[in-house]
């Protein structure tokens, strides 16, 4: 399969699913809406990722930066679809929001803050934020030196804690808002660090695949791969840790107020699906990871990526489809493959891109070039 | 204003040094250098703080809990708050040593002895305070499961409880971290050793070692993974911390981010405390070819970005309870920011967040007095911070009518400065005896810098 | 050829590159048993002397395994089994709350067993090497590197080694005695 085919793909994908979902969405709208933001946190992890990854190599350094900077690129690139994508929700939102509903937000404390304008303000100033982070990314390009680091510094700082702020207010206001009684101070370090999983696993994959693919030639060597492995490892613990944090001060309290939210997902077949989540986000991936050969080994690798992404997804499902009573509907998947199969194209087109312009910058023994890489590390 | 660029400059060595120099330099603070005067000094005032804490602890020992200034609502006092704040200490020394190894970062190896010691010590100071806070100090094996004639068993499901194996383990498992990663350094203090007494001693402490390749290999491979097991386990120790308060029903405790948020703190206190211990060190030892302004800089860099994540946690505080709308949460935090205690919340502010800015500028940075004093204010920042977790959501709690002023008693204080002394005592001692310096970690530094030069 | 009374041929040498190079000349000739003392790790001679330590990880693996289900049956017995008592209406097999000093036990076991471990497989603590009666041999924690091929090794032979160190750029050679 050639990099022309798999976009092809992803573009029939992702018009087939969103075109499916939009005639659909005219007899379920709240189905359809509640599929739709869920499939919208999880691929806004690709842009917000590679963001944070961008900033984070910039500010530290590191080799691993070189295998995945086509898609790194490539993701940034792809975040002005996703202020496309939500406009519909404005539309709608009191499908989604009970606090967009006037007779239910009469009873709610925190209207001043779950209100429908301010609600809009907040996103268009989110990704007034995210969109000149991204410039900045791009057009300063850290990516474009030897890999050893970037140069941004204070900037990539300043972004890093920007960007830390903004991802978390909007878990809260995409997602924690759908219960509004319902509040927890960790729950953007989840959601964004769910997010960055998603973007790492993303470029990790597209690294992985562009070896098969005839595209980008010869691969760097597989020591960078055993880093990004380390890294996703790093984060899946991490992840791992806010989440059973969480849960456990919530469990442990059983409080009203919160013990709620997860009585809705602890039990009955959401209580399975769960167990999928922490077997295939965590338990999984962890014990593979901590074994090096599989993060020398590109299929392993790949295997775990994919684990990932696809409980990532189903991570994000049991995040916000337990608060509408349609639940789990056929729209949930459709959804996904459609604005993942949109983000993908666009992904893969600039992608291509980028990879014909690095190929035109790197002459031909490659393999120089990536030792000079490895001595900076 | 490039903050990566400026690193580069300064070398983690400085150039001219072989694997003798950093030997015999290291070694020689220990084995031959004559007292300084300076360590008598700073060692007698240490010490007779520690007195202190043992006249303190005597005295609470005898006459009980209420010469502390505690008492119900606010019976979380001193104790908890210098518990917590030592512990945060110990854990940031475990973070550089352990979390930087795994990351492979080259700043770490000057000062991961230092982190590991610091560590060391904290935790003692630490381990003493919720022992001091028990009414009956005698009884604390109460806390392990063993078996008794009354047929019980201490309460799984209570934070505090987690807290009490977490700490134990914790400090078992830093001590033979830190012993181990000693051990190739006592050998060589050993084999440089000029009195039969420091041959005895440092010989016995080095089990024989003689750096056989067998030895290192193993020796790397163990110490790889007690860096993965240490990492999380010093991330878990201190969120268990955060869970002591998370796990109650108090306005302002329970917050489900008080894990990370403890964590945060822990590693911001404990980049300030290294650097409070090694910007003098270095000038006093003249270490400064081996603690170079690449290991200041990238330690003030660091500091800064834990404040950074901290600073987020604050600004979480803040938030939530107005977004929950829960009255008592917003009393609460109504009450941090105007009430009694506020000027203990805005000089937590001060320190943590705002005088810390200065470190973006790389100037700033490598101001050594400017940086100590940024260092020691954010020390005293983050015990600020515990008090008033502790203190401020205490004293006005659901019931009006148990509306309290706690205020510490003299014992308090004298407590908190003793438990200083402890802290302080052990380092002296540690700077007299041990190396401090990991030095075949600067060896094999020295020698790639050679490589690469 | 080997003397009963001798314990190796050793050999010093000023840089690591040297040793390593030393290292690999003598395992090319076919000597097995023999052991080179740096004052660091050297990573090309892990290769050529320590190999692969595979049993070590997972040694520490299974210490980690063997503490995780003390951790954890230890509570589930204790709160369970031995002295159920209800907490607010939890469960008696409260495992959320087990998590945390699971965890703290499965991580003490992991690396006491990993310290534990550490020490006897490399057959320490112990007073000294036979090694430590050649003169010169206390630099080996400083700042020289050492080579010793052991008399047990079959192919032992003191000529040819000599002639062999000697080739290699050895600063000094000796005898030990064992």
């Amino acid at each position: 399969m050639t990099l022309l085919q798999l976009r092809r793909g992803a573009l029939g994908a992702g018009l087939a699913g969103t075109v499916a979902c939009a005639i659909g969405a005219i007899w379920a709208p709240q189905e359809f809406f509640a599929a739709w933001l869920a499939a919208y946190v999880f691929w806004l992890g690709v842009p917000l990722g590679a963001l944070a990854l961008v900033e984070v190599h910039d500010l530290t350094g590191g080799r691993w930066a070189l295998t995945v900077r086509p898609g790194l690129t490539a993701s940034l690139l792809t975040l002005p679809l996703f202020i496309l994508v939500f406009i519909p929700i404005f539309f709608f939102l009191p499908e989604l929001y009970s606090w967009a509903r006037p007779d239910e937000a009469a009873y709610l404390p925190n209207t001043f803050y779950l209100d429908a304008p301010f609600f809009i303000g907040r996103f268009a100033g989110y990704f007034v934020i995210w969109l000149i982070l991204a410039a900045i990314a791009l057009l300063r390009s850290p990516l474009d030196g030897d890999g050893a680091s970037g140069g941004l510094g204070a900037v990539s700082g300043i972004g890093l804690v920007l960007l830390a702020f903004t991802a978390t207010f909007a878990a809260f206001d995409w997602v924690m808002s759908l219960e509004p009684h319902w509040f927890s101070t960790m729950f953007g370090l989840i959601v964004g660090s769910g997010q960055f999983t998603t973007g790492l696993c993303v470029v990790i994959l597209v690294a992985l695949m562009a070896k098969r693919m005839p595209a980008p030639g010869e691969g760097p060597p597989s020591d960078r791969f055993h880093d990004l492995g380390s890294i996703l490892l790093a984060v899946l613990l991490l992840w791992a840790y806010f989440e059973f944090m969480q849960f456990l001060i919530i469990w442990e309290e059983d409080l009203r107020d919160e013990i709620g939210w997860y009585v809705k997902r602890l039990y009955g077949p959401w209580g399975s699906v769960m167990l999928t989540i922490v077997l295939g986000h965590f338990v999984v991936p962890f014990l593979a990871l901590i074994w090096s050969p599989v993060k020398r080994s590109r299929g392993a690798l790949g295997a775990v990526c994919a684990l990932v992404l696809v409980t990532g997804l189903i991570d994000v499902w049991w995040m916000v489809l337990p608060e509408f009573p349609g639940g789990f509907t056929w729209f949930a998947p459709v959804a996904a493959m459609g604005m993942g199969g949109l983000a993908l194209a666009l992904f893969l087109w600039r992608f291509e891109r980028g990879l014909a312009k690095a190929e035109r910058r790197i002459p031909a023994p490659r393999g120089v070039r990536f030792e000079r890489g490895v001595s900076h590390g | 204003m490039t903050l990566l660029a400026d690193i580069r400059e300064a070398p983690p060595v400085e150039p001219g040094q072989n694997l003798a120099t950093v030997s015999n330099r290291v070694s020689d603070i220990a084995l031959r250098m004559p007292t300084p005067r300076w360590w008598w000094a700073g060692f007698g005032a240490s010490f007779l703080l520690f007195i202190i804490l043992c006249i303190a602890a005597g005295n609470l020992f005898v006459s009980g809990i209420g010469i502390w200034g505690v008492n119900i609502p606010v019976a979380w006092g001193f104790a908890l708050a210098n518990y917590v704040w030592w512990i945060g200490v110990a854990s940031g020394g475990t973070i550089i040593s352990a979390l930087f190894f795994i990351t492979r970062s080259e700043w770490r190896t000057a000062v991961n002895r230092v982190a590991e010691t610091m560590t060391l010590f904290a935790a003692a100071a630490a381990g003493l305070m919720p022992i001091f806070h028990l009414g009956r100090q005698g009884l604390f094996y109460w806390l392990f499961p063993y078996p008794n004639v009354m047929g019980i068993w201490p309460q799984f499901r209570s934070p505090l409880l987690w807290d009490f194996f977490a700490l134990l383990c914790y400090i078992i498992a830093s001590i033979l971290f830190w012993y181990i990663g000693l051990l190739p350094d006592w050998a060589a203090l050993r084999d440089r050793a000029p009195t039969r007494w420091q041959q005895v001693f440092y010989g016995t402490l080095a089990c024989g070692w003689t750096g056989a390749a067998r030895h290192w290999k193993r020796f790397r491979v163990v110490y790889g993974i007690m860096c993965a097991f240490m990492a999380p386990m010093v991330m878990s120790v201190h969120s268990i911390v955060g869970l002591d308060f998370a796990g109650g029903l108090t306005p302002g405790w329970h917050s489900t981010q008080f894990p990370p948020y403890f964590v945060f703190g822990a590693v911001y206190s404990g980049f300030a405390t290294v650097l409070f211990l090694v910007l003098p060190i270095r000038r006093l030892y003249r270490l400064e070819a081996f603690i170079t302004e690449y290991h200041i800089n990238a330690l003030a860099k660091m500091m800064l970005a834990t404040g950074l994540m901290l600073t987020y946690s604050y600004a979480l505080e803040a938030f939530m309870p107005y977004y929950s709308g829960n009255p008592y949460d917003v009393k609460q935090i109504r009450n941090d920011f105007f009430d009694l205690y506020a000027l203990q919340y805005w000089g937590k502010i001060l320190f943590n967040v705002v005088i810390p800015q200065l470190l973006w500028f790389p100037r700033l940075r490598l101001n050594e007095p400017l940086l100590f004093l940024v260092s020691v204010g954010i020390i005293f920042g983050m015990w600020l911070e515990r008090y008033v977790i502790v203190v401020s959501s205490l004293y006005q709690d659901f019931m009006p009518s148990a509306w309290y002023f706690f205020a510490g008693s003299l014992w308090d204080w004298l407590t908190l400065a003793g438990s200083i002394g402890l802290f302080l005592t052990g380092i002296f001692i540690f700077l007299r005896l041990v190396p401090i310096i990991a030095m075949f970690e600067m060896r094999e530094l020295v020698h790639r810098e050679e490589g690469a030069g | 050829m080997s003397t009963p009374e001798l314990y190796g041929i050793a050999a010093e040498f000023t840089t690591a590159e040297a040793v390593t190079a030393a290292a690999r000349h003598i395992k090319n000739a076919g000597f097995r048993r023999f052991e080179a003392y740096t004052p660091m790790p050297v990573e090309a001679l892990d290769e050529l002397i320590a190999g692969k330590q595979v049993a070590l990880p997972l040694l520490i693996f299974c210490f980690g395994c063997i503490g995780f289900l003390v951790g954890f049956f230890m509570q589930y017995y204790l709160a369970v089994v031995d002295y159920p008592i209800n907490v607010g209406g939890r469960p008696l097999n409260s495992w959320p709350a087990f998590g945390p000093i699971t965890f703290e036990i499965t991580v003490v076991f992991a690396v006491g067993g990993a310290f534990l471990a550490w020490f006897i497989f490399n057959r320490l603590p112990r007073l000294g090497t036979p090694l430590s009666a050649i003169p010169g041999f206390e630099r080996a924690t400083i700042d020289r590197y050492f080579l010793c091929v052991e008399a047990s090794d079959p192919r032992f032979d003191r000529a040819r080694l000599r002639w062999l160190f000697e080739r290699c750029g050895a600063h000094r050679i000796a005898e030990v005695a064992a």
